[in-house]
């Protein structure tokens, strides 16, 4: 019959149902471009162990250059120190409070002074100059007080050290009046040792005395105090009237008659001058520590990643009895997350996180059956913590160890064989304890601690030679919620005060992961955590 | 198993669920392959091309709408970037022709081989427009933008592929009633 109608509606028509099936070659072809492709995928983790030899490569040339830059640092700091103190001097001036910091950083300076007199060539401004002056006034006269104190007592009060806020100040007097007294003595003026002070005020002494003793008494009230104090000791007068001098002079470095009394001072002292600037560079390090102290960033978040290793200290399967003596061969697979961390002190901080942790474990040597065209029958008795999936297209596995040679048809001896590929992946929420044993740059802790592993993931695979993979069921043996303990050690380094990149070999046992293994089942992971931290 | 837990284990990248979700489709994408390829082998290339893009894929698929459309969209994409960069001639002033084209047919007079093998004779681009237009029902804008031509273009060139077509099939029915003659 024939009937008009439009191409469209023809072809349409005609080809509605039209269905054609491709060669068998397609899905072959198929087959190999995905198969190809998990090879790939399987390549990448062993290039990122190459990038973690490389991070401890680059740790280890971190740390001796850092060794070889701190000695280098060691020698540096006197100078930066000695011009701290020139800048705490000129910043407090105006400061009515005399508080001890400012009198240790005034008798240190006033120390200066006298050593590098007008090396300090920034005291443009008399008025500012005025006011050191007075300070210095002060503060040398405490400051002989002290150096006074420790002549009679002859031994420093290192015991005072890190008690309080005023100690270390202390400390710095007397390391510095110390050095000052040892350093006199090395002088070739080997007075007695009460008279350290006294032996180079007696250069000077004469008429400045007197000037400069007016001009102290013009000064502040407390500084009488201090003198009245002081002249109870004729030497500690002398010594006071000397520095006082000193700082007159360096305030008003007019050429007259005390000049050259100074300047013979100074010969005497630059002579000291390193031995007293190293005290000085002591003191100034344990402030400088303190400081540090203080400023410590208590919290820190590193999100990480590692490559995990999967493996089992004792001969076991989680599997089946029967692949107890299989070859097992421990997959990488990666592990990322982020962790948190609070520092209790400088050395010990307490740390917890939450990571996503996928562990694979492939047991070889076995032989799969596909049910509906393999030729051994399903076994009443399947593999044991495994809940196998039913049904068409099902497997059954075979550790090659069950079959003798002797016994078994020869068809099953050309069958290639297979493995299973066991995937587990868990949640880890780990709980550590992080103890620094190498504080700088690079630094090197230890961490333990434990971590709570929440399933999430439990995939048997049969694996064939072919590379094709087919479920088998998911272990019936693994916990919802197991343990491990941590242990393991990290470097880290400090780029910044914030920023740090870590390196953390770590190695778990897995403590109740398993609940019926087979054989000597212990496993554990090992993962080299790689991430950045930030402070704050 | 369930579609679904098909979907779900060829996400896990099982080959087994892989193979089932293959032998499910094959023959309907194939079908597809060969209006929309220029032979039986570039057919075969192009659903082969099609199913490793699925499998690739199919982690994008979210169970929203159907799985065998989405089956199909991909397949049809790997077709058309296979010929859409394929430039034609356009001949024909595309003002002169448009409108249906119809002809005068008995249904049982028509072979599908003969029917499948003239659309795959087809210049590409016709081929691609016929089909998407006439057989997959994609509306000329879409077809613009799926081959990056005017919406005039596409019209065109389905004008032009329905005459081609005319033409064949009824050269084929001369033939016939020679033959029968």
């Amino acid at each position: 019959m024939k009937e008009k109608k439009t191409i469209d509606k023809l072809f349409k028509e005609q080809l509605k149902d039209f269905e054609a099936t491709p060669s068998d070659a397609v899905w072959e072809q198929i087959e190999k471009e995905l198969h190809q492709d998990e090879r790939k995928k399987r390549r990448v983790i062993p290039i990122w162990w190459k990038f973690a030899g490389i991070a401890a490569g680059l740790a280890l040339i971190f740390t001796i250059a850092n060794l070889m830059l701190n000695s280098s640092d060691n020698e540096n700091h006197p100078t930066n120190i000695i011009v701290d103190d020139a800048n705490t001097k000129q910043n407090n001036p105006k400061n009515g409070n005399l508080d001890l910091e400012n009198q240790n950083s005034n008798n240190l300076s006033s120390e200066n002074n006298d050593l590098q007199s007008v090396a300090n060539s920034a005291n443009d401004d008399l008025e500012d100059n005025q006011a050191t002056k007075d300070k210095n006034n002060q503060n040398s006269l405490t400051n002989n007080d002290n150096s006074e104190d420790q002549i009679v007592a002859t031994n420093p009060n290192t015991k005072l050290q890190g008690d309080d806020n005023k100690t270390p100040n202390y400390s710095t007097n007397n390391a510095k009046d110390e050095s000052y007294d040892s350093a006199q003595k090395l002088t070739k003026n080997p007075k007695t040792s009460g008279s350290n002070a006294v032996a180079q005020s007696n250069k000077n002494s004469s008429s400045s005395n007197t000037k400069s003793e007016n001009g102290a008494i013009l000064k502040s009230p407390t500084e009488m105090d201090a003198l009245i104090q002081n002249t109870k000791d004729s030497k500690t007068a002398v010594t006071n009237n000397h520095s006082e001098k000193d700082t007159t002079d360096i305030n008003n470095p007019k050429p007259d008659s005390q000049s050259t009394t100074d300047d013979n001072q100074q010969d005497s002292i630059t002579e000291d001058s390193n031995a007293i600037e190293n005290a000085i560079a002591e003191a100034e390090n344990t402030n400088e520590k303190e400081k540090e102290e203080e400023k410590l960033n208590r919290w820190s978040v590193s999100p990480n990643v590692a490559p995990v290793y999967f493996s089992s200290l004792g001969e076991g399967s989680s599997i089946d009895d029967q692949f107890v003596k299989n070859n097992k061969q421990a997959e990488i697979n990666m592990s990322y997350g982020v962790s948190g961390s609070y520092a209790i002190n400088k050395k010990l901080k307490i740390r917890a996180g939450i990571n996503r942790v996928n562990l694979g474990q492939t047991t070889n040597d076995v032989l799969i059956f596909e049910n509906n065209s393999g030729p051994v029958a399903r076994t009443s008795s399947p593999l044991s913590n495994i809940n196998m999936v039913q049904g068409v297209g099902s497997h059954s596995v075979y550790s090659v160890n069950n079959f003798k040679f002797d016994s078994a048809p020869t068809s099953l001896f050309t069958l290639e064989h297979g493995s299973i590929d066991q995937q587990l992946g868990f949640i880890e929420v780990p709980i550590e304890i992080e103890y620094g044993l190498i504080e700088r740059k690079l630094g090197v802790n230890l961490i333990g601690g434990f971590s709570t592993l929440f399933l999430n993931n439990n995939d048997v695979y049969a694996v064939f030679n072919s590379g094709e993979r087919a479920r088998l069921g998911d272990a019936s043996n693994v916990r919802d919620v197991s343990y491990s303990a941590n242990f393991g050690v990290g470097l880290d380094y400090n780029f910044s005060k914030q920023w740090q990149f870590n390196l953390e070999p770590t190695f778990k046992y897995q403590i109740n992961t398993f609940n019926n293994a087979s054989g000597n089942f212990q496993p554990f992971f090992i993962g080299v955590y790689t991430g950045l931290s930030y402070k704050f | 198993m369930s579609l679904e837990q098909l979907i779900e284990q060829c996400k896990k990248n099982d080959t087994q669920a892989q193979s089932q979700i293959y032998k499910l489709f094959a023959s309907k994408l194939f079908s597809i392959c060969l209006k929309y390829s220029r032979n039986y082998a570039e057919a075969e290339d192009n659903l082969q091309d099609a199913y490793v893009t699925i499998f690739k894929k199919i982690d994008q698929f979210k169970g929203k709408g159907s799985f065998e459309g989405w089956l199909k969209r991909i397949t049809i994409n790997t077709a058309l970037q296979r010929y859409r960069s394929v430039g034609v001639y356009d001949i024909i002033n595309e003002d002169q022709i448009e409108g249906s084209v119809s002809i005068e047919i008995d249904d049982d007079e028509m072979n599908l081989d003969f029917l499948l093998k003239i659309i795959q004779e087809l210049p590409d681009r016709y081929r691609l427009v016929f089909n998407l237009y006439a057989l997959d029902d994609y509306s000329h804008k879409e077809i613009s933008k799926m081959l990056d031509i005017s919406v005039g273009t596409s019209k065109s060139n389905l004008a032009r592929a329905r005459l081609i077509l005319k033409d064949k099939i009824e050269e084929y029915k001369a033939n016939l009633n020679s033959q029968s003659l």
